[in-house]
Order: structure tokens, then sequence, then C-alpha cells
């Protein structure tokens, strides 16, 4: 199903927000809670799936909300269509500080994969869903988790990134190793993989943990300076009562403290618990 | 122009766009054709090419290979063209049609042997308390027959007879022809046992009787009431003395307290969930206890010369009092399963078995002799 074709601007440079301009009829959806301000003629509705034709069927849809809940989403999206009479706007927030990047699918190949709670608004006809990841050590220590979201369409997509967000495109063979957890976004062409730092001196104290997450091309990667949970960690370090909670008490559950940004925080926290 | 079907990918590399572009492309014996508007070297033979899986989750076919501008890249998605291309490569590149994955190319040995050893540290700790409780629950009956094979029978005998110490303060022990009876039955029944069995009747009217480490055993006249038979009472009588001598008291204790130990190592203090779970396991192992000593009673019936049938009839009666039974909240299995189960263990048996001389006690007698009901008292015997 064709999304629609949106015109867009983005403001503000380290806390970003996009205002969207839809024609007659034309839809956005945006991720719960994103919306920022809206015309006069403008039509706010919830809709249990994401719009998309690929979704079908009562079944369907639970299926699919469901899945996207793992994916870091809310169960419903907000539908947000011009009913007045001429372009009207609408504006979606980016959440925490860094940059919003608009994606045209189309022009990349119409998927991308992103990482979890990525998503901020594209135009309808989207279809947001899992991209499970099946390399076990890629899963566990690539600092992506082992859920990430697959945006699908020939439109305009947002998704929001950390801090500052670099934009390369690999060539074919071309290698790059990222910190774990600073990837935002990539081309399915791309090789989403892990390697071993090398050196056990450098893995024990190096500060980088044990393993890189490589990428390697043909492909468009987008990568992020400061992933937000790393921020809110070192906020909360700083905090005056002293970071973190207490030892758990039993092995799977018990009392708080779950590592940040750790092996089994990556895979079974969420992004903005 | 061959009539060679034209299959989708996407183009990487020198005079294509940073992104990929959307190509067509044919598979012919020599090599790789793409479709483009400009001339280029699109035209890479099987020898200069690397095929392999690629992309997200090895989802996509990747043809590799180094032309004269650079290094180019075709990926295909697409599952038709997928599927074609497959076919195509066993026909015109069979030694290129083993589709591996990156495995080798981005991750060296060291790397694999590293992740290996990290996922197995992270998945252990998570793994092995579950398979212990596993193995708790699982092997409960081997493991608190080892610990409890521990205790002499002088100490389970002194512990019994703290137990019953306790009890028999709030128990009105009745004498008389209903305890000469018992005391009758439960001698014949518990010849050669090793322990020093006491038989004791209480006033009460609650259908119940119990046992205690050691040899206690404790019949509720209510229970009397009930029974019709001489052979219905040794059959309950049967049962309670199955309790002492398998020595569940002591299974249960051990089974309740490793139980309770390995669950708030696996899971923590989570309250009231955990003893919840607790709680109903421990009663699974009370039920298991109880059908043993349903069967072990009855052979032992059998081997005192006893007719089992009134155990049976024990039990149906018993059934047809209870009203409700949730089975998995109860200690004891539905009086209607055990009667069941009684009736099919009895079918297994020898009809010898059953063609005893009935008992020669006048159990109407004894009956009568009973004390007349009292106001029901709380199930731990008289009220103080």
């Amino acid at each position: 199903m064709a999304m629609d074709v949106i015109d867009y601007k983005i403001y503000g440079s380290e806390m970003q927000f996009v205002e969207i301009e839809l024609d007659p009829d034309e839809a956005a959806i945006g991720e719960a809670g994103s919306m920022m301000y809206m015309e006069d003629g403008i039509d706010m509705d919830t809709i249990f799936g994401d719009g998309s034709a690929q979704q079908s069927g009562f079944f369907g849809k639970l299926l699919g909300a469901g899945k996207r809940v793992l994916t870091g989403e809310s169960l419903f999206t907000t539908v947000y269509t011009n009913k007045g009479q001429g372009k009207k706007k609408v504006a979606f927030a980016s959440p925490y500080p860094g940059k919003l990047l608009p994606m045209d699918l189309s022009k990349l190949g119409g998927s991308l994969i992103c990482q979890k709670d990525a998503f901020l608004c594209a135009a309808k006809g989207v279809s947001l869903s899992i991209a499970f990841q099946k390399k076990l050590g890629a899963g566990f220590f690539g600092g992506e988790g082992f859920i990430m979201q697959k945006l699908e369409g020939d439109g305009m997509a947002f998704v929001h990134a950390g801090g500052t967000m670099m934009k390369r495109d690999l060539a074919p063979g071309e290698m790059l190793r990222v910190d774990t957890g600073c990837l935002v976004a990539m081309q399915p062409t791309v090789d989403y993989d892990i390697q071993f730092v090398g050196k056990i001196k450098t893995a024990l104290f190096g500060g980088e943990g044990v393993f890189f997450a490589t990428l390697r091309g043909p492909g468009t990667v987008i990568i992020q300076s400061l992933p937000f949970n790393r921020l809110a960690s070192r906020i909360f370090a700083a905090a005056p009562q002293g970071g973190g909670g207490g030892m758990a008490a039993g092995l799977l559950g018990g009392g708080g403290g779950r590592e940040e940004g750790g092996v089994l925080g990556g895979i079974f926290g969420g992004d903005d618990d | 122009m061959s009539t060679l079907e034209r299959l989708q990918g996407q183009a990487f590399g020198p005079g294509f766009h940073k992104s990929g572009t959307r190509i067509e492309f044919e598979v012919s014996d020599s090599g790789l054709y793409l479709v483009a508007e400009e001339e280029f070297d699109g035209k890479p033979r099987w020898s200069d090419l690397v095929v392999r899986r690629g992309g997200f989750n090895d989802a996509q076919v990747m043809l590799e290979w180094k032309g004269r501008a650079g290094s180019y890249a075709l990926a295909v998605a697409d599952p038709a063209s997928v599927a074609a291309l497959k076919a195509r490569l066993k026909q015109s590149a069979p030694d290129k049609a083993g589709l591996k994955g990156t495995g080798n190319l981005g991750q060296g040995s060291g790397t694999r042997r590293w992740s290996n050893l990290m996922i197995w540290l992270t998945v252990l700790p998570v793994v092995l308390p579950l398979l212990l409780l596993g193995l708790v629950v699982w092997e409960h009956e081997r493991i608190a027959s080892w610990a409890v094979s521990h205790v002499p029978v002088s100490q389970e005998r002194k512990l019994g007879e703290t137990v019953f110490a306790q009890a028999r303060a709030k128990l009105k022990l009745v004498d008389g022809p209903p305890a000469a009876l018992v005391r009758e039955l439960g001698a014949r029944l518990t010849q050669g046992s090793a322990y020093a069995y006491e038989f004791h009747v209480a006033e009460d009217s609650t259908v119940n009787a119990f046992a205690m480490p050691g040899g206690f055993v404790v019949v509720h006249t209510g229970l009397l009431a009930l029974a019709d038979s001489a052979e219905e009472v040794a059959g309950v009588l049967a049962h309670e003395i199955q309790h002492v001598e398998k020595r569940h008291s002591l299974k249960a204790i051990a089974k309740n307290a490793g139980l309770m130990v390995t669950i708030s190592m696996v899971f923590g203090d989570l309250g009231g969930l955990v003893s919840l779970g607790q709680d109903l396991i421990g009663l699974k192992f009370s039920r298991q206890h109880e059908s043993e000593a349903d069967a072990e009673g009855l052979k032992t019936l059998v081997a005192a010369g006893i007719s089992p049938l009134g155990m049976r009839d024990f039990f149906r009666k018993m059934g047809e009092k209870e009203k409700l039974n949730l089975g998995w909240l109860s200690s004891h299995p539905a009086s209607e399963e055990r009667y069941a189960a009684i009736d099919a263990a009895l079918k297994a048996l020898p009809p010898a078995a059953l063609q005893v001389a009935p008992l020669a006690h006048d159990y109407q007698k004894v009956k009568q002799s009973l004390p007349a009901p009292a106001k029901p008292a709380d199930p731990a015997g008289g009220s103080k």
C-alpha cells in the first residue's frame, strides 16, 4: 500500500520537533504521546494497528500490536488526518535530547531496521513490525538486544537518535566497528554482528566491554553519539542519593538493581524504564 | 536477447546510489548480468563472484565482486527472486550454490569462542537454578528417602513421643471395647514391624484418624461410628500404619524444607506468591503420600488375611459424605478418587485374597458402646 506523501520541516537543534504538513485527506501516524501541536482541521484518532494494509482482520491486528509492544511502542498508534480544507500542520516532538532523522523509505529500498523505540512518526501506510535478532551473540552482546524495529513502506518516516547522529554509507565489504548501543538504524543489507575486542587486557580495562558491534556494508547506517540510556545512567549515578538499587535477593527476581546497559538489561530492559 | 528471467535486487557500488539502487538482473551460465541504464562493469563472471547469505539475520543473498571502479554488491531480498536465484545457481554455478552465512567473514574464531563462553556464562546462572528446582520436585521421593534414612528409629520414636504428648493433652482418650478392637486389629496388622505401636481411640465426632512418627495411632470415635464392620476399621488402620512404616511425617518435613530452601534460592523473596507455590507443591507431595499409604495398606490387609473390601467400602462412604473437594488444594486426594484407586487395585488381586473369613468381632456391639456424640470439637481433639 502506498504511503501518503507528506511535507515536513524539522525545527530545533538538539531537542527537535518535526512539523508535518498534510494535504486534505492525508494522514500521519505518531507514537503515543509524541504529538506536540496540531492545527484546526486535523482529526486525531487512536487505532489498534499501525494503519498499514498489511494488518488485516482482528487477529492480524492483535498479533501485530502485541509484537509492537515488544519493540517498545505502545499497543495503539494515533492517526492524525487532515479533515479540513487546505494544508494543515501537525507536529511531533522528540522525547529526549538528540536528533530527528527523516528517512525516505523509498530511497532506502523500502525497509529499515531500527533500534527499539526509535520510531517517532511517519506518513500513514508505514508498517511497523519486529525484527527479531537471530544471532545469539549479536543479540546478547551487540547492544541492541534481540528485538529491533522494522519499518517498511515507501514514504517518509522519522526516527529519533540520542546525542549527535552520524550517517555513513558503507561500501560493499566496508566494515565499521561501533560501540555497543550506538546503532540507531540500518538498511537490512548491512551485516550486523559482534567481534571480540582482541586482547584480554583491553577487554577488561578498556571500558568498551568485551565485544564491539561490527557493521559491514553495503548499506547506510545511522549511529548516535549518546544513547539515551547512557545519558540517563550517568545522571542517575550522579544523583545525591547514590545510584543503583540493592542487590537482587534471588537469581532471577527479587529486589531491584538491574544492570544498566549490561547483558541482561540490554535484552530484557526497555529503552525508557 | 536471452529469455532468462529478470530478478529483483538492490545494487551497491560505484555509480549506484549510496543506499542502493533497485535493479533487475539475470543469471546465466557465465555469470550475472545487471540491467542498468548506463554501461558499467555489470557482467561479473562466476569466478569473480562471491555468493553468500548476508544482511540482517542473514536474510538476504549477497553477490559481491570487484569491478574496475571498485567493489560492487548485489543484495537480493525479495523471496521470489531468492528462490529463483537459488535454482539458477544450482544449474549454472553449483559450487556457489551452497549459501553460507556471514559467520566466517566478520567474526574470527576468537570472537566465536568468546561469544560462546559469554553466552554460557549468562545463560547458566539462569538455567541451573531452574534445573535444580525441577530436580527437587521430580526426585523428591528419592532425595527425601535418602535424607530420612539417616534418622534412626529411636530418634523418630522420641520425636513421636513429644508430638503425642502434646496432642494427648488435647485429646479425650476412651477405653473399652472400641479401644480393645482397635488394639487387636492393630497388633494383627503390625506383626514384625520395627516400630512399637500404640493404638488409641479419642472421643471426637469428626471422621478422622492420624498417625505420628514412631508408631502412635489415634482413631476418632466419629470414624468408628461411620464404619459398619471390623474390616472397615482395619482398612483405616492399615492406612495409618503405612504412614508410620513409610516414615511419611519425616519425609514430609524433609520435602517441605528442601522445597522451601530451593524455591527461595531460585526466585528470591517474592512473598505470598512463593509460599503459595510451596504450599501447592507441598500438598501434591502430601497427596502422593496418601495414595502410597492406601496402596501399601491394601497389601498389608491381604497379607494379614483380612478382607480388603472393607477398606474400599469405607472410602465409598467417605466419598458420599464429602460434598466438595478441590483436589489440588487439599492434602488428601478426593475420597472418590481413592475409592476408584482401591477398587482398581482390588480387581488386580487374586480372588483368593478376597475370599477370607470375616473377622470374628461383633462390630455392631462395639459400635453401640461408643460414647454418645458430643458437640463437634475442632479436628485436633476435644475442647479444653
